[in-house]
């Protein structure tokens, strides 16, 4: 529901578009990084989903991207753990940053897996480069 | 001294004061660190000459008024930089792409013009309305490396506002990764391995200008990108 909090031990998709995945195929920081306008970083919660495998969780993400924005040919998505990536940045930013990451669906459609993470600032680059430590799988955006 | 500015049709690109009968030339991006030549004291990357032909000439009158003698083939000219700047920044980003490619200092400089007009078109076809990627960082980029040619090619991406990220990753974990903001400003993020704990990592992160971040990291934390 929105406004609930994203548990530790469940999993995190972003979308990374092309432009932040390095020619070898790796997903760079910038993934993880604020736009100017944007107050939290944009995921979706897997287990929201609920469905019964990861292959399936993907297939269901990549029939909602199309929606939102245009997917590019090249694009991934990353898979994070939340406890992963909460942990690793609380421990290693300089500031002890603790992340919140919250489900955010659009008011029209609560089962929406759309959430956000909350508490990184602009130009957080050492933040999500420890973020983009934490991911644990990567999946291609398009079929 | 007052300055007209007429553009003469047809003519080549150059531009002239007068003072009384005497006819000098003046560039009106002169004074600018980044027209003509590339400029080593301000390390300033130069702009390509689009300014229209400028002659005029004036006449003191007597005291200090100034007045006109203008030519008849000459016409009053509109901003030049208004102008340049509406209709060209996409094929200034373009052009400075263009550059990478005839950087022949660094060896890789053919890849790394391929790899950023391949993310050039990944940030249209992202956001057509957007300009593909910051001149100013992009500028800034080709200037850190005119600095620091010795460097292995690094991984390029992009930032959510299209600035250069530039990232290079050892074997050991080692993280050096820039943020090109522009007006020379740079981030960067360092991940070193500590060796007496190898589960840990010195972790630096700062802002610093182009032309003096190297400077200022000791030559030990970054002698694996070299």
């Amino acid at each position: 529901m929105k406004g609930d909090i994203v548990p530790d031990e469940d999993h995190i998709a972003r979308y990374c578009k092309p432009s932040t995945i390095s020619e070898d195929g790796q997903i760079e920081f910038g993934a993880f990084m604020l736009r100017k306008v944007d107050e939290g970083l944009s995921v979706d919660w897997l287990e929201s989903l609920k469905c019964s495998s990861r292959d399936n969780e993907i297939i269901a993400m990549r029939k909602i991207y199309p929606s939102r924005l245009s997917v590019g040919a090249k694009a991934k998505i990353a898979i994070l753990k939340v406890g992963e990536v909460r942990k690793k940045v609380q421990t290693e930013s300089l500031d002890k940053r603790i992340l919140k990451i919250i489900h955010e669906p659009p008011a029209d459609i609560p089962s929406d897996p759309h959430s956000e993470i909350y508490n990184l600032k602009q130009d957080d680059e050492l933040i999500a480069e420890l973020i983009r430590e934490t991911i644990c799988e990567t999946y291609p955006a398009c079929k | 001294m007052v300055e007209l500015y007429l553009e003469k049709l047809g003519a080549e690109q150059e531009a002239s004061i007068t003072s009384g009968d005497r006819l000098v030339k003046h560039d009106p991006l002169a004074n600018e660190a980044d027209a003509g030549v590339w400029n080593f004291k301000t390390l300033m990357f130069p702009r390509p000459k689009q300014h229209p032909v400028v002659y005029y000439e004036i006449t003191p009158a007597v005291g200090r008024e100034v007045q006109d003698n203008l030519r008849s083939e000459w016409v009053r000219s509109k901003d030049p930089v208004t102008t340049d700047l509406v209709d060209s920044k996409e094929e200034q980003v373009q052009e400075l792409i263009f550059r990478f490619k005839k950087f022949r200092s660094i060896p890789y400089h053919k890849k790394l013009a391929d790899r950023l007009l391949t993310l050039f078109t990944y940030a249209k076809e992202e956001d057509p309305n957007s300009l593909g990627i910051a001149a100013g960082s992009l500028r800034d980029f080709y200037d850190f490396l005119y600095l620091h040619d010795n460097l292995k090619y690094p991984s390029i991406t992009l930032s959510p506002d299209n600035n250069i990220l530039a990232s290079w990753r050892g074997e050991q974990n080692q993280v050096f990764s820039l943020h090109f903001l522009s007006n020379k400003d740079v981030r960067f993020v360092i991940f070193k391995p500590i060796k007496k704990y190898p589960d840990r990592k010195f972790r630096f992160s700062g802002a610093a200008t182009i032309d003096t971040l190297m400077d200022e990291i000791p030559k030990d934390m970054l002698d694996w990108i070299t």
